[in-house]
């Protein structure tokens, strides 16, 4: 059990820090950006760019590909939706779509379409009894759980965060309060990146590195998401948590076939009966008191 | 002193006017109500002054200087806050994180505006720290006209503040509303609540049909005979 659990946190880490991302750029943007799993893609090359090419650490890659997604998706955000920005959500999902096979093919085009991974020193799984511990794993945990921390702290104690929350809660009062409504959605542009592009590190880690890497992801953290709620960073970290557990769960006690349904299932579930999400606020308020 | 002043303001929604050639003014720190039955135009002539909705023909000045067509972020800046009539507070935020980013277009004011705001309405000292979203609906009033107060304006514009609220506290956020002549800031009303508006007003104007037909100190309307058979009791 305790081997399921540590699986578990170890798959929360790779989606956690992208369905933070997804979740502050739906509140901010207004729309599902399926480009999400191309974005992860992005971060995972970025990180094998500096880590196998150049031959930089694995810490000091992530945290360049982390810097590159960003302004990938500030780019992406300022050449595909800005001019749609008053289109309807289905219109900008759509367009998210078409983003996400033209960022795939372009990192087909720029890396050829081989599959790559990254330069890692072989190390023992540390064993503790029945419980085998590889240190990806702990490295994994340990820089998703610092970056989210961090990202968690100053969305509640930095202004900017501040100013980030209370535009994901209500756009058009925040921009009658005076706050600049446009920075801030590239503010959360770069942000959301960002931890997309730390999820591709984190991918990039376990799974072949190729520019298709983020379909894979791209239902698990869309779900984990919208179950935690939109625009609550906190309740994204804990859809995460809860997809990955579930998913390890299907994989020992069904087959491992079915751990990719588990995202659907999830997000079919958290529609149904808690559109919300687990810490989101009722999306149709009730009668003021 | 005058500190608002509309100048023949005509204003509607896909070419038709709503609000036609409507002239007032609002003094400094006093409180006029803008009354009317369902559909006069008050929340279009509202919505032309806040900037939100753009005017099709006069002018809007703010202590003498133009301000027609700003939007409600650029006329916060000059000196006008809005406050709209539903959706004016973060509800996933705190009371304290609501009046401090309230404070964004002056931070450095932000302390001493928000220790004012809590001399004005005590009820939010002891909420500080709850979501606005678990706030009665007279405190989320509070905190609506203090989150607007924290940018520092000469003049808001309240979009029904009472709206949606039970009797109960129609007068407990009415009273907030008074609150605001206290710190000389002014204040453009509209309400629905017609005698329990001109109650708390120095000032009323009637409008109807999208024009101003009556305008007078709020005594002499709510005396006046005639006014209820024009709007009184069919908006109440």
């Amino acid at each position: 059990m305790m081997q399921l659990l540590l699986d578990a946190l170890g798959a929360a880490a790779v989606v956690a820090p992208a369905a933070v991302g997804f979740s502050l750029l739906f509140a901010l943007l207004g729309f599902a950006n399926f480009a999400v799993g191309a974005y992860v893609a992005v971060g995972a090359f970025a990180t094998w760019s500096a880590n196998g090419l150049l031959g930089w650490p694995l810490l000091a890659s992530a945290a360049l590909a982390a810097v590159v997604t960003g302004l990938v998706v500030l780019a992406c955000d300022a050449a595909v939706f800005r001019p749609l920005r008053g289109a309807p959500g289905w219109a900008l999902l759509i367009s998210s779509v078409a983003l996400s096979f033209v960022l795939e093919n372009l990192l087909r085009l720029a890396f050829r379409g081989e599959v790559r991974g990254f330069d890692l020193p072989l190390a023992r799984p540390l064993v503790f009894g029945d419980l085998r511990v590889p240190p990806d794993l702990l490295w994994s945990v340990g820089v998703a759980a610092i970056a989210l921390v961090a990202v968690l702290l100053g969305l509640r104690l930095l202004p900017w965060g501040r100013a980030l929350r209370a535009a994901a809660d209500d756009m058009a009062l925040a921009a009658v309060r005076g706050i600049p409504v446009d920075r801030l959605r590239a503010g959360a542009a770069v942000l959301g990146g960002a931890l997309a592009g730390l999820s591709g590190t984190l991918a990039g880690m376990n799974l072949a590195i190729e520019p298709g890497l983020g379909w894979a992801l791209t239902v698990p953290v869309i779900a984990a998401a919208i179950l935690g709620g939109i625009g609550s960073a906190p309740g994204a970290v804990l859809g995460a948590l809860l997809i990955a557990l579930a998913e390890e769960l299907a994989a020992r006690f069904l087959s491992p076939a079915y751990r990719p349904g588990v995202g659907f299932v999830a997000l079919a579930l958290a529609l149904l009966l808690r559109p919300q999400g687990l810490l989101g606020r009722p999306v149709a308020g009730g009668r003021d008191r | 002193m005058t500190l608002l002043t509309v100048e023949a303001l005509a204003a509607g929604y896909g070419g038709r006017e709503v609000v036609s050639d409507v002239s007032l003014v609002v003094g400094e720190a006093e409180l006029v109500a803008l009354l009317g039955p369902n559909g006069a135009g008050k929340s279009t002539l509202l919505g032309a002054i806040a900037g939100s909705l753009r005017p099709m023909r006069g002018r809007v000045l703010l202590g003498g200087r133009e301000v027609t067509g700003l939007d409600p972020a650029a006329l916060a800046a000059a000196g006008a806050a809005l406050v709209p009539q539903r959706r004016n507070v973060f509800r996933s935020l705190s009371v304290a994180e609501n009046l401090a980013i309230s404070a964004w277009p002056d931070r450095r004011q932000a302390a001493r505006r928000r220790d004012e705001v809590l001399a004005l309405f005590p009820a939010l000292a002891g909420a500080l720290r709850k979501p606005a979203g678990l706030l009665s609906g007279g405190q989320r009033q509070m905190l609506a006209l203090g989150m607007a107060l924290m940018a520092g304006p000469r003049l808001l514009l309240l979009d029904e503040p009472t709206a949606g609220l039970s009797p109960a506290l129609v007068e407990e956020a009415l009273l907030a509303v008074t609150e605001l002549k206290r710190a000389g800031v002014a204040a453009l009303l509209v309400e629905q609540n017609a005698r329990e508006a001109l109650r708390h007003a120095d000032r009323a104007i009637v409008l109807a049909a999208g024009r101003v037909v009556r305008e007078g100190s709020a005594t002499e309307l709510l005396a006046a005979p005639d006014l209820g058979a024009l709007f009184l009791e069919g908006a109440a």
